[in-house]
């Protein structure tokens, strides 16, 4: 079940490739992959290319993927290790949810951080209380 | 309060006569000794087993009644009554709402199992909102889910988790117009039993979060019969599991039983015979409270009282640092290590020493805090281990329970030589059972006061004049219930009258009264606890279980009487026609008490049976 699925969502990506984002396996294992996200140009993140890591557990898709930043991100819902705080690879995951879903829920993320739900609270205080320091801080990463 | 204290002293009177002069003591009319007596003596003539029968019979009658008086208090659920009460809420939310077993189950879960406050919020805030909050979909939503859901049922579906084109046979639509292939519904709804989320089985589209349909979940798990009782059994545990008024027996190993209070501060007997506090799952601890009995265990637990006695008793070696405690003499102190020290301050002196003067040190300035301090933690100390013996002592007392029935076997079985019409000893396992539960109380009442006048837990609540006239209050009442059990252990442990039948009926008799007057005892003090100090505390809540009374009939203070109260209110049913329960022990008349006494549940006189026939036996031989 999972590797068909898995087939079919690297097939349909390659067929109709988002927009600013590519995926596809890092090697030979199909339920390890590499994405890439451009930096969205409505944010401080703009021309920054960022790698991704994607996991697919075993009994995807009823469980969500293991979605990983490989680059440092200044954001406050991404800490230094990568680790994204996003509802949908949650609690909020559902088994009609793809990988393309995923990346450009990611891409919105970079624009529009969640200061109220932050993984990083100094990054988010920041965010609410200097904004220009954070864009700032953001371009410079 | 009706003034109870005059039938007590009366009650009191009758007592003494009972013990002083050698004849039959008077009995209050409409006693029900006489009838008692009689019954035996009628046994003792036409053969025991008819009037064991009679008692058997009569006991049940009672104690259905009783466990009518109990229910109201709280209930004990086995599996098939968890299933009817479970079906009750279910259809009485269904019922007025109209709406399907997977919603009313949904609300329920939402709000704890309560259903006044499903039916009530919805009152208040409207279904719409109620719906949307416990992730239901509103009568609007399922008209529109319906109609999406019944066009274009002819054609393949797409199935957006697996991504393939089915046959719609092979799908399924939930109730939010959602379509998935079967599979991968089974798939979603196996990963989410395994997990324990059954009860939040959610449909797979992003975002909507509508519980399943039971029927349906039912339906796609055919196949799979391990799966679906999984699925069933969590659903009737949710009962309990998401329920803040029930609560599992936390009996090791599990009996399986689960309970439902009404109050969450009461003490629960379970028919495994496990017998826990509700709120805090320890053993029964009424009178102290749940937090009293928590913090008395961390400190017999982390002998933080030993660390106050050296504080208090010892002072460090200033060379060995090893504790030493001054066993009389003067105020130069030698430790073992062979450095001397200056009691009063602690630094380290020379050894030579004359009446006014310590050799080498001058320190001769009282050091007053310093001794303040000793002095309170040796007051504290003091204070805890004054409680802490008395404490000790009852719960001893009450672990000589297995012996002490023995030993009253023994003895019912020489009384039985002289007077056969004593074959009924359900008064002395009843005494016994009375004496032990008073024990138990006494025990924890110690705890209660050594919390309650110590002027640290309930510091803000009381003044010092305040607290004395509490502490004066319930000690009072806690000496006269000390006394009384003293004497009915003394009576019941010593040698009986076994040579004359008359005495025998006396020393009964007085057994049988005794007992009567600890339980109005016990109630008494209840009633200091729950009527004069209870409402002076302000800054904590004193959340102090009823007292359930030998029978555990829903008796005790004033909050008993309430849920009573409330219990009536709500379930006008039989419980009505029953016996009424014992109110507030102000209200209460000797008479009663004698009648309770005299009657106990049918198990326990039933165990006590195998004596007098061994006595007959060996009379016989």
């Amino acid at each position: 079940m999972a590797s068909k699925r898995i087939q079919k969502e690297l097939a349909d990506l390659q067929k109709d490739p988002p927009t600013s984002c590519s995926a596809g396996p890092a090697g030979d294992d199909l339920f390890h992959w590499q994405a890439t996200i451009m930096g969205p140009s409505d944010s401080p993140y703009s021309g920054g290319v960022f790698f991704v890591t994607i996991h697919f557990p075993p009994d995807y898709p009823f469980k969500p993927p293991k979605v990983q930043f490989q680059t440092k991100v200044y954001h406050p819902n991404i800490n230094s290790q990568g680790s994204i705080c996003l509802d949908i690879l949650k609690e909020q995951w559902s088994p009609a949810l793809t990988i393309s879903k995923v990346l450009l829920s990611i891409c919105s993320l970079l624009t529009d951080p969640n200061p109220d739900d932050p993984l990083v609270p100094e990054i988010a205080h920041i965010y609410k209380t200097d904004r220009s320091r954070y864009e700032e801080t953001a371009r410079q990463h | 309060m009706a003034p109870p204290g005059n039938d007590d002293d009366v009650w009191f009177e009758d007592y003494d006569t009972d013990m002083s002069d050698g004849s039959q003591p008077s009995q209050p009319e409409g006693s029900p000794f006489a009838s008692d007596s009689d019954d035996d003596e009628g046994g003792a003539g036409s053969g025991h087993s008819s009037s064991g029968e009679d008692d058997g019979f009569e006991e049940r009658s009672v104690s259905e009644a009783r466990s009518d008086v109990k229910r109201r208090l709280y209930t004990i659920l086995d599996r098939q009554s968890l299933r009817r009460v479970q079906d009750e809420a279910l259809s009485q939310v269904r019922s007025i709402l109209g709406c399907s077993t997977t919603t009313a189950r949904a609300l329920l879960i939402f709000f704890s199992w309560d259903a006044e406050a499903v039916l009530g919020t919805i009152a208040e805030r409207g279904q719409d909102e109620v719906y949307k909050r416990a992730g239901l979909l509103s009568q609007a939503d399922e008209n529109f889910a319906a109609a999406a859901g019944g066009s274009g049922s002819s054609d393949e579906v797409t199935c957006m988790v697996c991504m393939s084109d089915v046959a719609p046979a092979e799908a399924t639509t939930m109730e939010c117009g959602h379509t998935f292939c079967n599979d991968c519904w089974r798939e979603h709804m196996r990963i989410s039993i395994s997990e324990g989320m059954s009860r939040r089985l959610r449909c797979m589209a992003p975002s909507c979060g509508v519980v399943c349909d039971e029927d349906k979940v039912q339906q796609l798990l055919k196949g799979s019969k391990e799966l679906l009782a999984k699925y069933e059994q969590t659903l009737l545990e949710s009962y309990i599991d998401d329920n803040k008024r029930a609560k599992w027996c936390p009996s090791v190993p599990h009996c399986g039983h689960a309970v439902r209070c009404k109050e969450p501060h009461c003490e629960v007997d379970c028919t495994c015979g496990h017998q826990f506090c509700f709120a805090c799952c320890e053993v029964p601890h009424s009178p102290c409270t749940c937090d009293m009995l928590r913090d008395w265990e961390q400190r017999m637990k982390d002998g933080s009282e030993t660390s106050s006695w050296l504080n208090a008793n010892t002072k460090p070696c200033p060379k060995c640092s090893k504790p030493v405690e001054k066993n009389g003499g003067c105020n130069l102190v030698l430790c073992r290590c062979g450095q001397a020290f200056c009691w009063l301050c602690g630094q380290a002196t020379g050894r030579a020493h004359t009446w006014t003067a310590i050799e080498g040190h001058s320190c001769g300035a009282y050091k007053e805090e310093a001794e303040a301090r000793a002095n309170e933690a040796q007051r504290n100390l003091k204070r805890y281990l004054h409680y802490l013996t008395r404490y000790e002592a009852n719960l001893q007392a009450c672990k000589l329970e297995e012996k002490l029935r023995k030993e009253c076997e023994a003895k019912v079985d020489a009384a039985m030589e002289t007077d056969a019409s004593l074959s009924n000893f359900s008064w002395l396992t009843d005494a016994l059972q009375q004496l032990f539960l008073a024990r138990k109380c006494m025990a924890y009442s110690y705890i209660f006061a050594f919390y309650m006048f110590g002027q640290s837990m309930f510091k803000e609540d009381f003044t010092p004049e305040a607290n004395a006239i509490n502490q004066a209050l319930f000690e009072d009442k806690q000496g006269q219930l000390e006394a009384e059990v003293e004497r009915l252990s003394q009576l019941i442990e010593n040698p009986w009258p076994v040579g004359s039948a008359s005495e025998l009926m006396q020393h009964r008799m007085a057994i049988i009264n005794l007992a009567a007057n600890i339980d109005t005892r016990i109630q008494k003090m209840y009633e200091v606890i729950e009527c004069d100090i209870a409402p002076q505390v302000a800054s904590r809540a004193v959340n102090v279980a009823p007292y359930k009374g030998k029978h555990a009939q829903g008796s005790g203070g004033e909050a008993a009487a309430d849920i009573y109260r409330q219990a009536a209110a709500a379930d006008p049913g039989p419980s009505t026609s029953g016996r009424p329960p014992r109110g507030g022990g102000g209200t209460l008349h000797a008479h009663e008490i004698i009648d309770l006494t005299d009657s106990p549940p049918a198990p326990r006189r039933r165990s006590a049976a195998p004596s007098p026939g061994k006595g007959k036996r060996k009379a016989g031989a």
